[in-house]
């Protein structure tokens, strides 16, 4: 292992040093720090909104799931990822970029100027983006594990150091340069494992074939309740246009023309990567091991046991680099929840702009130490335990930010009553135990819908000075 | 909404309101549910139209603003 594991050092050491030469421009400006001076091109934007969306969950668990839960399944909820770009392509990212500020709070307590969402938006992105990040430890933890022979708590350990470090002195600057080369890696290493598998069993349509007849359940609808499909689909579909970390690489966006042709050619990266995994590599998989006791484990023992140590440690680098783009983009949009939603005012008014990076570098800290003392104890499935985290942000978001950009009768009471119903409905069905997985979201997000229908026709309308400025942002 | 966009918006609702209809779980092609490989061209198609489309709107801004 002595091979893979040298790969994986320098791999991390490079993280590091990006983040080093990062931290020399990005501690002193408020800006420089949260949206990296938005100036970021569309195509390394394109890139880093992949490498941020492509977790450890797109290359560990949407292997494991499509195992665990068949293609289908998989393709549902993953396509509603893909449908999710030209959502937020077409509704936010023209009007949040003009908008010109560091985060999805922002918006919201412009629009809907209340304590209840100035407190409750970044509370609930906190909790939800915990989980997201617990599950990309894991995924650390198992391929390090598995594939490098180190013990799981150490790996968890190892790998949440270096991302806190880099993430927490470079900023968005060191995020985007370090996302680019950790794409172009889970680009390589799952298109090429993708390719070399069908050099041998054929196009992705016969090797679904052939491991359809070995394992019938691998393409079928029939294992779980047609909520669970419709859920999974709605809740990334949501998600896309609100969830914080893409809506923070908008405002990194030149400008809004670039934004928008970032986040379709980011989308177009994705599918490709996506359906080599499912279709391909899952149903090889599948036929060489059909009886896994972690489907998790899927992509890992097919590397462990079909490639070489050197495509091995590219391997461990590639899930090592998906880990770490999500949560690198994860936990700068966590603590600007913190420091700059929560904190924010009572900072710009009582510290420097450099004191208060200096508190954002400890509250990285503080989030990333968390989440690996959670991930300690991982969940099974991550997808789908992170997805669940996920769809309470769709229930509780998308509504209100969407209408809030396009619906002029969209009012504070609406825009509170919208953020509260989708969030305690999503809530009370995901923790029912009767309920089929992800199927919550089916409720949440039209509560949601009617709640900001119903409570806007209550209350005064919003105040010119809003509805001015909304406007101008279609312009 | 630019009316490329309103019909892009459309299309893609209709196909993914079509891929949840029942026939579309119970018919089997080549191993799989019709389902998934819905699902797999509205992956495929859904990116590269949008794609497309901007890069045309892109196109027609340049040649009105030569």
């Amino acid at each position: 292992m002595a091979l893979e594991r040298t790969l994986v050092i320098f791999y991390l050491l490079g993280c590091i040093a990006i983040g080093v030469l990062a931290s020399r421009k990005v501690l002193a400006s408020r800006d420089e720090y949260w949206v990296a001076g938005r100036r970021v091109g569309t195509w390394v934007n394109a890139m880093a909104i992949m490498a941020a969306l492509a977790s450890g969950g797109s290359i560990i668990g949407v292997m494991g799931l499509a195992y665990g839960r068949g293609v289908p399944y998989t393709l549902s909820l993953f396509a509603g990822a893909v449908l999710g770009f030209p959502l937020a392509s077409i509704l936010v990212a023209k009007p949040l970029r003009k908008f010109g500020k560091f985060t999805i709070t922002d918006f919201l307590t412009f629009r809907y100027p209340h304590v209840i969402v100035r407190y409750l938006v970044p509370t609930l992105i906190v909790v939800s983006f915990t989980v997201y990040i617990v599950a990309q430890m894991k995924a650390a933890g198992i391929t390090a594990q598995t594939l490098l022979g180190i013990p799981y708590q150490q790996a968890v350990t190892l790998s949440a150091v270096v991302f806190v470090l880099y993430v927490s002195i470079g900023g968005m600057l060191a995020i985007t340069w370090t996302d680019v080369v950790q794409g172009a890696l889970m680009l390589l290493v799952i298109l090429g494992t993708a390719f070399a598998m069908m050099m041998q069993n054929g196009t992705p349509i016969d090797i679904i074939a052939q491991a359809s007849v070995k394992a019938p359940e691998l393409g079928q609808v029939a294992n779980q309740p047609l909520a669970s499909y419709l859920g999974s689909f709605v809740i990334w579909a949501a998600a896309i246009p609100v969830i914080p970390h893409i809506v923070m690489r908008v405002f990194t966006a030149k400008d809004s023309e670039g934004a928008r042709l970032s986040l379709n050619i980011a989308m177009v990266m994705y599918s490709i990567m996506i359906l080599a995994a499912v279709m391909v590599i899952v149903p090889v998989g599948k036929m060489s091991f059909p009886n896994l006791q972690d489907a998790d484990q899927i992509f890992l023992e097919v590397m462990k046991n079909q490639f070489p140590p050197l495509i091995r440690g590219l391997a461990v680098a590639a899930v090592i680099a998906a880990v770490m783009s999500t949560t690198d983009a994860l936990l700068l949009a966590c603590s600007s929840a913190i420091s700059h939603d929560l904190l924010g005012d009572y900072l710009k008014e009582h510290v420097s702009e450099k004191t208060e990076n200096r508190i954002n570098v400890a509250i990285v800290w503080v989030v990333g130490i968390a989440a690996m003392i959670f991930a300690y104890s991982p969940p099974k499935l991550i997808t789908e335990f992170y997805s669940a985290a996920i769809g309470m942000l769709s229930a509780g978001l998308f509504v209100p930010v969407v209408a809030g950009l396009w619906w002029k009768k969209a009012n504070l009471f609406g825009g509170i009553a919208s953020i509260v119903m989708g969030v305690g409905v999503y809530l009370t069905v995901q923790f029912n135990p009767d309920a089929p997985p992800l199927a919550a979201i089916l409720y949440g997000l039209p509560a949601s819908a009617l709640a900001m229908v119903v409570f806007s026709q209550f209350g005064s309308i919003t105040s010119n000075d809003i509805q001015s400025t909304i406007e101008g942002l279609h312009r | 909404m630019d009316s490329g966009d309103r019909w892009y918006l459309l299309a893609i609702t209709i196909f993914s309101v079509l891929a949840f209809m029942p026939w579309a779980r119970t018919v089997e092609v080549g191993g799989m549910a019709l389902f998934g490989w819905l699902m797999a061209i509205l992956m495929i198609f859904s990116p590269a139209i949008a794609l497309a489309q901007l890069f045309i709107r892109r196109k027609r801004g340049e040649n009105s603003g030569s």
